[in-house]
């Protein structure tokens, strides 16, 4: 998990957070816990794991209340995306 | 003394013919696309052509502000133009624009207010005028935004567009209306808010380690914040000081930021939203030339007369924010 987070941190400072905001990031922080969080970064973070993970993350999967453990957890097992896709629409 | 007021003369704008629709933005991944009108409001936005630059955009705005109000270059005393999207550091964009234009007696300036600039600019031409040291200005807003965007950033790239918009003020009586009054204000603190890192002295393009600092930046919820926060106190402060209240505005040409924001501000003016001319589905997010190019529109339009009193208004990068009363 580590070599994934720390690849994810790298990419998101060069990509779109600001100097500073990785200060409040950690594996465990909720994506509406980053500084600046909205729907537009949400795309922004989906295009940055296909293009430097080539996983495909639906934006279902970017919401609030999702933590960047969720997200490793997606990008280090893509086969878990699809069942939390039904999880989330509320299929089992 | 007798009292001198600047009068709006005349309004031209000029948009590129490139014209993107969001389902144009194929950069971007299918489902986001759809949520690019929901989220901004912008639907279409134009594109200048490889051979225009911010300059080429002014003058056509500009010769069509002088041909609609008859008025010959040569005339011109003074040329502002806002931008913050520049043909480059130095000179200033407005001597090419003030050449090509064969303005030849006009002194001629940038001012860079980024999304205020039309609201900075009509503040000074205003000043200029009224002081009694210039009988004539012309104001020009341009933006050629498409070349300082990230084409893969999708919190910055589909709410802007490319265009410019032109207003000729000339010195006249209180009878004849004119701006009546303007509010402009800064918070330095907060400039790194909106803007574009790198290029100048306290980041140069070869000490840039990260290439995205070379494209403009904004974050969003943030600038929202301020622009709820700011904007409605600043327009009830005009109002105030001019002794008018908002239900003699038959219109208000607000920054085309976002179509969230301009109704927030609405909500919390208590006015209605159709009383803020929009045209940012067309045109998105025109920066620093959004106020005149919509000012223009109402006028040409007919949604705005003369005798109507209009609230130009804009928020944007500095942070800087500021309103002008005008009776057209």
């Amino acid at each position: 998990m580590h070599d994934v987070w720390e690849k994810l941190k790298t990419v998101m400072m060069e990509e779109f957070l600001e100097p500073g905001d990785m200060t409040v990031v950690t594996e465990t922080t909720k994506l509406s816990e980053i500084p600046n969080w909205d729907s537009m970064a949400a795309v922004n973070l989906q295009i940055l794991i296909n293009e430097t993970f080539h996983v495909e993350l639906p934006l279902d999967l970017l919401y609030d209340e999702a933590a960047f453990a969720d997200l490793i957890g997606f990008i280090r097992e893509p086969a878990t995306i699809a069942g939390a896709i039904r999880k989330r629409n509320g299929r089992s | 003394m007798k009292e001198r007021r600047t009068i709006l003369a005349a309004t031209g704008s000029y948009l590129p013919e490139k014209r993107l629709a969001n389902e144009d933005l194929t950069q971007f991944p299918r489902e986001a696309i759809s949520l690019i009108g929901e989220k901004t409001g912008v639907y279409f936005r134009r594109v200048a052509a490889d051979n225009e630059c911010t300059s080429d955009l002014a003058v056509r705005a500009a010769n069509r502000c002088l041909e609609n109000g008859g008025l010959d270059p040569e005339h011109v005393q003074g040329i502002i133009l806002a931008t913050s999207s520049p043909d480059r550091m130095q000179p200033a964009t407005a001597t090419r624009l003030q050449h090509l234009l064969g303005a030849k007696r006009a002194f001629a300036l940038d001012i860079n207010s980024v999304c205020s600039g039309s609201a900075f600019g009509i503040a000074l031409a205003d000043g200029l005028i009224r002081s009694g040291q210039y009988g004539n200005i012309l104001l020009v807003a341009s933006e050629v935004y498409s070349r300082i965007l990230n084409p893969k950033d999708y919190a910055t790239f589909p709410f802007f567009g490319d265009g410019a918009g032109a207003a000729f003020f000339r010195a006249g009586s209180p009878a004849e209306g004119g701006v009546i009054h303007s509010r402009l204000r800064t918070d330095g603190s907060r400039s790194d808010m909106i803007c574009v890192p790198a290029g100048g002295t306290r980041l140069p393009f070869g000490k840039m380690t990260n290439p995205r600092a070379a494209y403009f930046r904004m974050r969003g919820p943030d600038v929202f914040s301020f622009a709820v926060e700011e904007v409605p106190e600043l327009v009830g402060q005009l109002l105030t000081e001019a002794g008018v209240s908002l239900s003699e505005i038959r219109c208000f040409i607000c920054h085309q930021a976002n179509v969230n924001i301009i109704h927030k501000i609405a909500e919390l003016l208590h006015v209605p939203r159709e009383r803020f001319f929009m045209n940012l589905a067309e045109y998105g997010n025109t920066a620093g030339a959004s106020v005149l190019i919509a000012l223009d529109e109402a006028l040409a339009g007919g949604v705005i007369r003369r005798g109507d009193l209009v609230v130009t208004v804009a928020f944007g990068g500095g942070l800087s924010w500021g309103t002008s009363l005008i009776r057209i």
